[in-house]
């Protein structure tokens, strides 16, 4: 790949009071007050999951384009459920590999926090199949269910899923942006309410509002941060009709291993990750799917401190979605943003070593297009 | 009986119709199990969907002789391993029907 991350702009997750609008342009302006030189970006992608379900707005793309002062440059509005902003980042990227445009601004948000619980989830439950929904399903009870697949398989006790939310709760707690900063702990996540069994509250990200932004260009420097590698994969959207064995998402495995091949880099090469954890499970399910440890082997290789900040290979430094809180729209894009960081060395209080290459993974609905994607920095 | 389409050149289980295998775009053939099935995995959710009452018990099946998919359950909560018996309910939807000396949860 031959494109490079000029600048990010990340505005604190939790319950704003802006406008979606607002949100998504005031990232976009942090990004652009950063790019080298003043750079216009001759096109503009505006990611975003269900403004017309969460925040009574469309036609997003013209809207932003205007409120950012780029009115006549290309536009487009992209969505992928809950990889919407990888979804983005990974069109944008493509936009400046193929030579069609130079600087490319991605914006990805999501206004959550406007409307009751109840109506929020029906709104996310639209990205699951016809026959999901039919059954009342739910994105919390499909993660429940494939949660429960994978427990049952490799035999974990719910209760040890703590391990994750104490974990990423403590790194969210470092993290100035993050929705969620205050320490849990085990008790406290094994009591806390039940939403769909076996997964509590404390196993589940929260509903917030939120946006980033990323300016993509052609690499101008040698100690840029690059894109190395790129992966998406759709999977059947029936979650019971896909294969089983073993449990998790077929979907990033062919992601990973599209990214791996395209940056020429083994999984062992990767020194820091964000993954999508939202739901607490699929934080060991990604590390599986990505290759980091063995099937099953998630849960031991989390314990053991290897995904801790000073451990081998960090994983969700930010405090991933369980901390740094879920808008939907714009989880995707953070975790690159995140990751851009990291390689930079400028993580402040979150930053976990030198790490020269990071990958950040993004799960699209129940796993029915998920993203890698693969980052570097020349040194 | 329950209807099951399966796709010749990847082997596919579906209970829902399609016109083409979604996974490989083969043609699909109809058959059907009797509706006996074993639970996978199951939820309550207790905060019900709109349109649902809360709590809402979802139950993935196996079919006996291949075929999964999702079902509404009743009280209890049906465990992992349990038996029980599929039928098909209004509007599409698979009932889960517990045998009853089944574990719960």
């Amino acid at each position: 790949m031959t494109v490079a991350i000029a600048s990010t702009g990340l505005l604190r997750f939790g319950k704003r009071p802006e406008c979606l609008e607002e949100l998504l342009a005031g990232a976009g302006r942090e990004a652009l007050q950063g790019a080298p030189g003043g750079a216009r970006p001759d096109a503009l992608i505006v990611a975003n999951m269900a403004a017309g379900s969460l925040a009574h707005t469309e036609s997003l793309a013209p809207r932003i384009a205007d409120l950012l002062g780029l009115s006549g440059v290309p536009a487009w509005r992209v969505e992928s459920a809950s990889a919407t902003g990888a979804g983005g980042f990974q069109l944008g990227a493509h936009l400046v590999a193929s030579g069609a445009f130079d600087r490319v601004l991605v914006v990805a948000g999501e206004k959550m926090t406007a409307l009751p619980t109840a109506a929020t989830t029906t709104a996310l439950s639209r990205s699951l199949s016809p026959l999901e929904v039919r059954h009342g399903g739910t994105m919390p009870s499909m993660a429940a269910l494939v949660s429960g697949l994978y427990l049952s398989r490799y035999r974990l006790p719910i209760e040890e899923m703590a391990e994750v939310t104490v974990r990423n709760r403590a790194s969210s707690s470092r993290n100035p942006r993050a929705q969620l900063t205050a320490l849990v702990t085990r008790e406290e996540v094994n009591h806390s309410r039940m939403v769909s069994s076996p997964l509590r509250l404390l196993h589940v990200s929260a509903i917030s509002d939120g946006a980033g932004a990323v300016l993509l260009t052609r690499p101008r420097s040698k100690d840029e941060v690059v894109v190395l590698g790129m992966g998406q994969s759709t999977e059947v959207l029936d979650v019971a009709a896909r294969p089983m064995e073993p449990p998790g998402f077929r979907s990033t495995r062919r992601a990973a291993r599209a990214a791996y091949d395209q940056a020429g880099v083994g999984r062992k090469e990767v020194r820091v990750a964000e993954v999508h954890d939202a739901f607490a499970p699929f934080q060991l399910i990604d590390l599986e799917d990505l290759g980091f440890c063995g099937p099953g082997e998630g849960l031991e290789w989390t314990k053991e401190g290897r995904g801790d900040p000073n451990g081998v290979l960090p994983i969700n430094p930010s405090g991933g979605l369980l901390g740094r809180g879920h808008p939907v729209g714009a989880s995707g894009l953070a975790q690159i943003i995140e990751i851009d960081r990291q390689l930079r060395g400028s993580a402040g209080p979150m930053q976990a070593g030198a790490p020269t290459v990071g990958l950040a993974q993004s799960v699209g609905g129940l796993g029915s297009h998920n993203f890698v994607s693969i980052l570097g920095r020349r040194t | 009986m329950i209807a099951v389409w399966s796709c010749g050149p990847c082997s596919l289980l579906l209970l829902e119709r399609h016109d083409r295998c979604p996974s490989c775009g083969g043609d699909l053939l109809e058959g059907s199990r009797e509706g006996a099935a074993t639970v996978l995995a199951a939820t309550e959710l207790l905060v019900a969907p709109e349109g649902w009452s809360a709590p809402h018990r979802l139950v993935l099946f196996e079919l006996d002789g291949g075929g999964r998919s999702l079902a509404v359950a009743e009280d209890p909560l049906p465990a992992p391993g349990g038996r029980g018996r599929v039928e098909l309910g209004q509007e599409g939807r698979f009932l889960w029907k517990r045998v009853p000396s089944a574990p719960s949860l």
